[in-house]
């Protein structure tokens, strides 16, 4: 079991206390690597590379570089993109999707809201920290299977968490029924509780090419990331976290999307000029075969289909189907979480990481962060790789 | 025979024209080639023509204090009183219940100042959004550390009359099948008698915004 002292670094009365931690030794969450991403990013890529360095900021304890990231994405996610020059030449048959500005599935959305709103936590404002949670689960809405629909539970919890720190009893356990409703084996939080753990679990969802030219998305879990469970243990007491996220789920039931439309017609269009080039290519060819063995003529005409061919088949190479297989690749698998009630300022944090048939997980080197706001509530973040 | 001939070049000709068509530069994914735009001061009194969402935005905190501001002012039993009332605003009592995230600030700010301006001396607002400010300096002056300034000395602070209170909520609607979303905000806006707890004056502002993304983010 691995281990950690934690200590406290508790500002004057009336400021923030924070106390943020690294855990020693192993990998690193790397922002300077990501940051240097994002300065040498494409424009169209800038709302991505945010994402991710946002997070490996957040990973370093760094809420201070974290928080304009974040706000960075999230503006542009809540913008309306309605005439963009990038989104038209993402629409057209020479340029792949991935020409658009990048604003994520839904699920990366989501979770953009979601670092947001546990930023806003660290910092006690409650309030943006709710709005942010919700905003979260309407980009979650827009997922198109709609069985799936706003089933993002994090999201529920941390909007009741959000709630229940605002004192606003009602409204927490109404969002508290919904967890349960998604989450049963979920314990629902205490009146009293002032302290909330999340563990981020695993890498991230993968999202891949498919089918001819890669014109469809598959998503796939992440490799060589076999953590499932977390053993917490607070100056010696246990903690039982439960699974509240499979953000792996949330990707892969999103279902098909407009732009697939598009894309189809692009394959479909790819196709038929292929054909076309193929067929005219072998009328010419066997054409002059005959006229040549006849005496006769047509040579010219022949000669002519065979350069349509040829250009059919050089405006099918030039068509470019692909689809936006870009994707937010420090997130995690999984969200595990628990709240408790603590009197005094936690000095231990004592993390094991099992994989699925509860066999410890060694090469994972997690992220420990333990944040009190300026109203005595608490967040412990942990995140076992980036 | 010269008839198909010249057809077959026409239909070469063409079909040649779609392959430059077909063959335009592909994009070269680091390079943004487009021309820089000047700094330009914008009115923050209308929406934005380039970047738009359906939350709060500047226009909307600028339409919204204004009005209160006027329905203040046009309060007899506040701003009508023989001896100026001391009136507090900022945003410790008013809250965000909404899927908006907003920095309050922005509200209870403007309309503090604009209130404070236009009422030339009808009302009088206590800063208390300054926390310990002015505590320090009279324990400073009390204590002898500096002297006890021009102006007067009282024995406590300015105790408030009226306070702000109020409450920013909303409603979500979005279709999925268009990637429409509509969000309804009500921003209501409360004076409380701080002896009685009563409510002195009321005001509400409410506007709904729609907007449907591009296909390509549905």
């Amino acid at each position: 079991m691995t281990s950690c002292t934690v200590k406290h670094v508790l500002r004057r009365a009336g400021l923030v206390g924070l106390v943020a931690l690294a855990w020693a030794g192993g990998a690193r969450a790397d922002y300077a690597a990501e940051s240097a991403k994002l300065a040498a990013a494409a424009p169209k890529d800038a709302v991505l590379y945010s994402m991710q360095a946002g997070l490996a900021a957040l990973a370093e304890g760094r809420t201070d570089l974290a928080t304009p990231l974040f706000d960075r994405a999230l503006t542009a996610i809540e913008s309306m993109y309605t005439n963009s020059e990038n989104a038209a030449r993402a629409r057209s048959l020479w340029y792949e999707e991935g020409a658009k500005d990048f604003k994520g599935e839904p699920y990366e959305r989501a979770m953009a809201f979601y670092y947001r709103g546990l930023l806003y936590l660290v910092d006690g404002d409650y309030e943006n920290a709710r709005a942010a949670f919700r905003g979260g689960i309407l980009q979650d809405a827009f997922a198109e299977e709609g069985q799936y629909q706003s089933d993002f539970a994090s999201l529920l919890l941390l909007e009741g968490w959000s709630n229940q720190l605002l004192g606003e009893a009602g409204a927490a356990r109404d969002a508290y029924q919904e967890v349960l409703r998604l989450r049963p084996q979920w314990r629902v939080p205490a009146p009293g509780d002032n302290t909330l753990i999340i563990a981020e679990l695993g890498g991230s969802p993968r999202k891949l090419g498919d089918g001819i030219g890669n014109h469809e998305i598959v998503y796939r879990r992440p490799k060589r990331t076999p953590e499932s469970t977390a053993d917490v243990a607070l100056d010696g007491q246990p903690q039982l976290l439960t699974q509240v996220e499979d953000v792996f789920f949330q990707a892969s039931t999103r279902g098909g999307r407009p732009i697939d439309a598009i894309i189809d017609g692009k394959v479909s269009f790819k196709n038929t000029a292929d054909t076309l080039g193929n067929v005219l290519g072998t009328v010419a060819s066997e054409g002059s075969v005959i006229s040549s063995a006849s005496g006769g003529g047509g040579g010219r005409v022949l000669g002519s289909l065979a350069a349509v061919g040829a250009i059919a088949a050089l405006v099918s190479a030039n068509v470019k189907p692909r689809a936006d297989v870009r994707y937010w690749a420090n997130l995690p698998e999984t969200v595990l979480a628990a709240t408790l009630q603590q009197h005094s300022p936690i000095t231990k944090i004592d993390v094991a990481l099992r994989d699925g048939a509860g066999q410890p997980v060694g090469d994972a080197a997690p992220r420990i962060h333990q944040w009190t706001d300026r109203r005595g509530n608490t967040l412990i973040w942990l995140k076992s790789r980036n | 025979m010269m008839a198909g001939a010249t057809c077959a070049r026409r239909a070469a000709a063409l079909a040649a024209a779609a392959v430059l068509a077909g063959c335009a530069p592909a994009p070269v994914s680091n390079l943004n080639n487009s021309a820089g735009r000047p700094v330009m001061y914008q009115d923050v009194a209308s929406a934005s023509p380039t970047t738009a969402g359906v939350g709060v935005e500047s226009q909307d905190v600028v339409s919204m204090t204004d009005r209160m501001m006027r329905d203040i002012l046009a309060t007899p039993a506040i701003s009508g009183r023989a001896t100026a009332p001391r009136i507090i605003i900022d945003s410790e009592y008013f809250t965000n219940d909404s899927s908006s995230r907003i920095n309050k600030n922005t509200i209870t700010d403007r309309l503090r100042v604009e209130l404070n301006r236009a009422s030339a001396g009808r009302l009088v607002f206590v800063a208390r959004h300054y926390g310990d400010m002015a505590a320090r300096e009279r324990d400073a002056k009390r204590n002898g550390e500096v002297d006890g300034g021009t102006v007067r000395q009282t024995k406590a602070r300015a105790g408030g009359d009226f306070r702000l209170g109020g409450r920013i909520t909303s409603l979500d609607a979005m279709k999925k099948g268009t990637g429409a979303i509509s969000r309804y905000h009500l921003i209501t806006f409360e004076l409380i008698d701080l002896e009685q707890e009563t409510i002195a004056w009321s005001g509400s502002f409410e506007f709904k915004k729609e907007a449907q993304d591009d296909i390509l983010y549905r």
